[in-house]
């Protein structure tokens, strides 16, 4: 459909009914003027006619018919009068015969009329001219072509008249006057277009006024509404009609906008209701299947009940809506604990601290890269989770706060396990040198006592009861001991693991992180082994004489590289700086398989709990450096002496009468001397498991080393002095040939 | 006194020394203080309250005072004016401030820092608290971080 | 776009003043006090657009300089960031709760400043 415009409609219209009035007006005008002008030209012509007839009358009636001729004569010369003439009534030009005369001069007696000269003579046969004649009555005859007016005036036969002419006639004749409307027309014309100039200046103003008040109060708000309702056709209701007036279209410009806020409201609703429908479908399928933890905190810091499955997958719980965030991450802790009262703060900031930036905030997030254990249906498991807060805000104020989990776990694991593969590769150098160094003998005592363990674990994993815990215990310690002291590095964390999650008794629930840590012990064994059997190869090849060169040393040598490299590695991590000094002619040790591990639990106790860090040791007055001794040296009766002595904190008999109070050992309060401390001190069960860190002792303290000590048919004392430190003192008897340690089951 | 109290200080002198104001230092052999050991032209001070207490102080050379400051508004001293010494105050309150960032144990309220000069003064430090000083050597002079706090543990 | 300064150190004040002149800031529409209270007076006097504070000064600390802002309706929301050294989580978390729009741990680098305060600066 081709559509009009309406600017065009009414300018038309404007256009036309101005030319219509225009073109009226003048035509009226014209008319009027042309009327107006004719009458004043029959007017004159008639007053014309009237003088000429006294005149021409008078003149006749004295007689002189040649003054009336020359009079018509003169007359005719007059201008604005194209022509005169005198028709007598036969249609003949007066005074052109003697016709009259003669007739004159027969008619009466008192007078005769001489022969004077004669008009030209013309006849004329006019139709005007009849019914003058015959009416004796004036005609006029109107000639447009020519622009002319002719006038037919009667000349009537009077009573003076037909003395001479006789009375058998009323008409004489006609004076006949062509006038021309040349003048007139130019006149009308020239009115006619100064008018048409006025009018079409004028209405061309008038009309453009018009338009513009049309484009204004019409045109315009008609545009602008129909934009207005084109745009919210098309679906956009973000607009507005804009009311500008009071009239009619201000009123529906309002009718207009109310209809777009009703469409509005109705689309709010619809889409609020097809959010609501959605979020429930298509959000819950998305936050089924995005891999984030994804959840909003309403107002009241209370968990929505929109919430990404991950959620639910990675902490193992469901149903968690409504929660309060600290006690969705924090189950286990009281509801006033630091943690959880420093995340409700945290969150309550967010909320409510509304000028301060995210990224400032952000900046204290309590869950960056927090470690947590999470309880699930078998067992628990340590995640690692990172949270991101965003805030949702409505106007000034928060409405929501999102929470989106990330889990770092697996990343954080594969970067340790990828460390660890780095440290067992460069540990697998260090081991083979090792081996070469110590000789496969302590090897092979090593993956004996492994062997052994391990047995004994996986016996304890196939759920056979009737395991002494506490010696498997011991012997699994022992066994770390030897790991690490032969630079067994990974295999040393391996056991550690496997220690951590060790039960407390033979028929109690195994957790879920036994499993994966014996899987890696016993992997990691088979790796010892593999690197054993390279090496024996490696051996067999090599000449004779440079076979196992550790072999032939002295084991007391080989075990004070070994500790010194130990110590090293533990100082660092520990603060501490550490000297380690061996004294005593001492080359080779009796029974050094069982002897070993006992002496290295004494090394990690002054190393653990002797020394003291090093800043520690300059506020007391002492060196940075602590001192770790041993003096090794033949007893009179051809036994060995065995001094471990560190210069470190000494015993603090407080501490181990208040720990062996906590684990029932002692009645509380009783009154024990330092001898009685010292027994317990050496006593089973005195030092714990509870105390989860790497490199004490748990579970085995000085009560296995005494256990060890008395199997070699030896025996143990110690001195020590607070601030000054510990000496132990090891006596074992020449020709002992004790038995292993960790091989009695 | 642990470790744990001492690094964070070293941690803040380091950083500010060696990563802010491009300085490369080498911390010496931490030592026991006793009377005027350690003590420079210049020293900083700031005392440490709150759930503990203590005070740690930066003492420097009148070079490297001077060379720190030139350093830190990039704009060549050339004397002790008071603008340096202003800045040492600044220095040691950056020490402190963010020494705090690492002492997780307890809160730690610092207070405005001070600023000594001269060869001849003394330092009153808490009593009964030990005084570890950490001496500095650098390509601007030498320092030391003086740090007292008593333990908790 | 007028801003204070408040610092006790003369030479901060400087550090931090250097900066924004190198933003083509105009020099005078910075202003410097040399603490929280001749702050305040200064701060009531004329108007600021955005304050750079400050938390140890001598006769009113930083963070009270905050908290009198704050509770004021002319500053309820002008741009207030703090340039402490003061590190520790729980300064900033009290700093959080008195009202800093945002937080610069001294020793600050001009660049690294800018980049936090640009969003203020108009």
């Amino acid at each position: 459909m081709n559509r009009v415009s309406i600017q065009l409609k009414i300018f038309s219209g404007i256009a036309v009914i101005l030319l219509i009035s225009v073109s009226l007006s003048v035509v009226i005008s014209v008319v009027n003027q042309r009327n107006a002008l004719l009458e004043t030209s029959q007017r004159d012509v008639r007053i014309t006619n009237e003088i000429l007839n006294a005149v021409i009358r008078n003149i006749m009636l004295d007689g002189e018919a040649p003054l009336a001729v020359s009079t018509i004569e003169d007359l005719q010369q007059v201008p604005g009068l194209d022509q005169l003439q005198i028709y007598r009534r036969d249609g003949r030009v007066a005074f052109s015969d003697f016709e009259t005369l003669d007739f004159v001069n027969d008619f009466q007696t008192f007078m005769m009329f001489g022969r004077t000269p004669r008009q030209d003579d013309e006849e004329v046969s006019l139709e005007a001219f009849q019914r003058t004649v015959e009416s004796s009555t004036p005609q006029v005859v109107e000639n447009i072509a020519d622009r002319q007016l002719e006038f037919f005036f009667p000349i009537i036969n009077t009573a003076d008249c037909r003395v001479c002419h006789g009375s058998d006639h009323l008409v004489r004749g006609v004076a006949y006057y062509r006038v021309s409307l040349q003048r007139v027309f130019t006149e009308i014309d020239r009115g006619r277009n100064t008018l048409i100039i006025f009018f079409l200046g004028t209405g061309g103003f008038i009309a453009l006024v018009l338009f513009s008040l049309m484009r204004r109060v019409v045109i315009a708000p008609v545009q602008s509404l129909g934009q207005v309702v084109q745009t919210v056709g098309q679906g956009n209701l973000d607009v507005q009609a804009e009311v500008r007036s009071r009239d009619e279209f201000g009123l529906l410009s309002q009718q207009i906008n109310t209809m777009i806020s009703g469409l509005k409201e109705k689309n709010r609703l619809e889409l609020e209701n097809s959010i609501i429908e959605t979020r429930n479908r298509e959000n819950q399928k998305y936050l089924d299947n995005i891999g984030e933890g994804l959840l909003l905190i309403d107002s009241e810091r209370k968990i929505s009940p929109q919430y990404s499955r991950f959620i639910s997958e990675l902490f193992g719980t469901d149903d968690i809506a409504g929660l309060g965030l600290d006690q969705f991450i924090y189950p286990d802790e009281h509801p006033d604990s630091d943690l959880r009262r420093e995340l409700r703060d945290f969150l309550d900031v967010i909320f409510d601290s509304v000028q301060t930036e995210m990224d400032m905030i952000m900046s204290i997030n309590p869950l960056k890269d927090l470690s947590l254990q999470v309880s699930s249906g078998e067992g628990t498991r340590r995640i690692i989770i990172d949270a991101s807060f965003y805030r949702i805000m409505e106007g000034d104020r928060v409405e929501n706060v999102m929470v989106i989990f990330t889990d770092r776990t697996n990343l954080v694991e594969v970067q340790e396990e990828l460390e660890r593969e780095r440290q067992r590769s460069d540990a697998e150098l260090e081991q083979i040198a090792a081996v070469l160094r110590i000789g496969p003998g302590s090897f092979s005592e090593f993956s004996a006592d492994a062997h052994s363990v391990l047995e004994r674990l996986e016996r304890l994993e196939s759920g056979s009861g009737g395991l002494d815990i506490e010696a498997l215990a011991r012997d699994l310690h022992s066994v770390k001991g030897t790991a690490r002291y032969l630079n067994f590095l990974a295999i040393g964390e391996s056991i550690h693991e496997v220690e951590t999650h060790l039960p407390d008794a033979a028929d109690a629930k195994l957790s879920a992180g036994f499993f994966p840590a014996l899987d890696r012990f016993r992997r990691d064994l088979a790796g010892i082994e593999e690197i054993k059997t390279r090496f024996l190869s490696f051996s067999a090849a090599s000449s004779q004489g440079d076979a196992a060169p550790g072999a032939r040393e002295s084991n007391v040598l080989e075990f004070r590289r070994a500790v010194q490299r130990m110590i090293g590695e533990i100082a660092d991590q520990q603060e501490k700086r550490i000297a380690v000094k061996f004294r005593g002619s001492v080359r080779n040790l009796p029974d050094f398989r069982s002897l070993r591990p006992l002496l290295i639990h004494l090394v990690r106790n002054a190393v653990d709990h002797g020394l003291e860090e090093r800043y520690e040791r300059l506020a007391v007055g002492k060196d940075e450096e602590g001192r770790i001794e041993f003096i090794f040296s033949r007893t009179e009766d051809g036994g060995y002496k065995i001094i471990v002595a560190d210069d470190g904190r000494g015993i603090d008999f407080d501490a181990v009468r208040a720990r062996a109070e906590r684990r029932g050992l002692i009645e509380e309060g009783k009154r024990l001397s330092r001898q009685d401390l010292v027994k317990i001190l050496f006593s089973p069960g005195f030092s714990t498991r509870d105390s989860a860190d790497e490199l004490s002792g748990r579970g085995v303290g000085l009560d296995a080393v005494q256990a060890g000590i008395a199997e070699m048919g030896g025996r143990i004392s110690v001195w020590t002095q607070e601030g000054k430190g510990t000496h132990f003192t090891i006596l074992i008897p020449e020709n002992f040939s004790g038995q292993s340690s960790g091989n009695d089951g | 006194m642990k470790a744990k109290y001492i690094n964070p200080f070293i941690k803040a002198t380091h950083n500010l020394f060696s990563d802010f104001l491009g300085v490369s230092v080498t911390p010496g052999a931490p030592f026991l203080k006793d009377e005027s050991s350690g003590m420079y032209e210049v020293s900083g001070i700031i005392g440490l309250a709150g759930e503990t207490k203590g005070a740690v102080v930066l003492s420097l050379s009148r070079e490297s005072a001077i060379k720190a400051i030139s350093k830190m508004e990039e704009r060549e001293y050339r004397a002790l004016s008071n603008e340096v010494i202003d800045g040492v105050g600044e220095l040691i309150n950056i020490i402190a401030g963010n020494a705090k960032q690492d002492l997780l144990e307890f809160r730690i309220e610092i207070s405005l820092p001070g600023v000594v000069t001269g060869s001849e003064y003394k330092i009153h430090w808490p009593e009964g608290i030990p005084v570890i000083v950490i001496p500095f050597e650098s390509e601007i002079g030498k320092f030391s971080v003086n740090v007292s706090l008593r333990d908790i543990a | 776009m007028k801003i204070l300064i408040v610092d006790d150190s003369g030479v901060m004040r400087r550090i931090h003043k250097n900066t924004l002149l190198e933003q083509h800031v105009k020099d005078e529409d910075i202003t410097e006090a040399p603490d929280g209270a001749s702050a305040l007076e200064i701060a009531e006097r004329e108007t600021f657009e955005l304050f750079l504070v400050d938390w140890n000064m001598p006769r009113l600390d930083g963070l009270s300089f905050v908290k009198h802002l704050r509770a004021s309706e002319k500053y309820a929301k002008t741009p207030i960031i703090m340039i402490t050294s003061e590190a520790a989580k729980y300064n900033v978390m009290e700093a959080i709760k008195a009202g800093v729009t945002n937080y610069v741990v001294k020793p600050v680098r001009g660049n690294t400043l800018w980049e936090k305060i640009k969003d203020y600066v108009k």
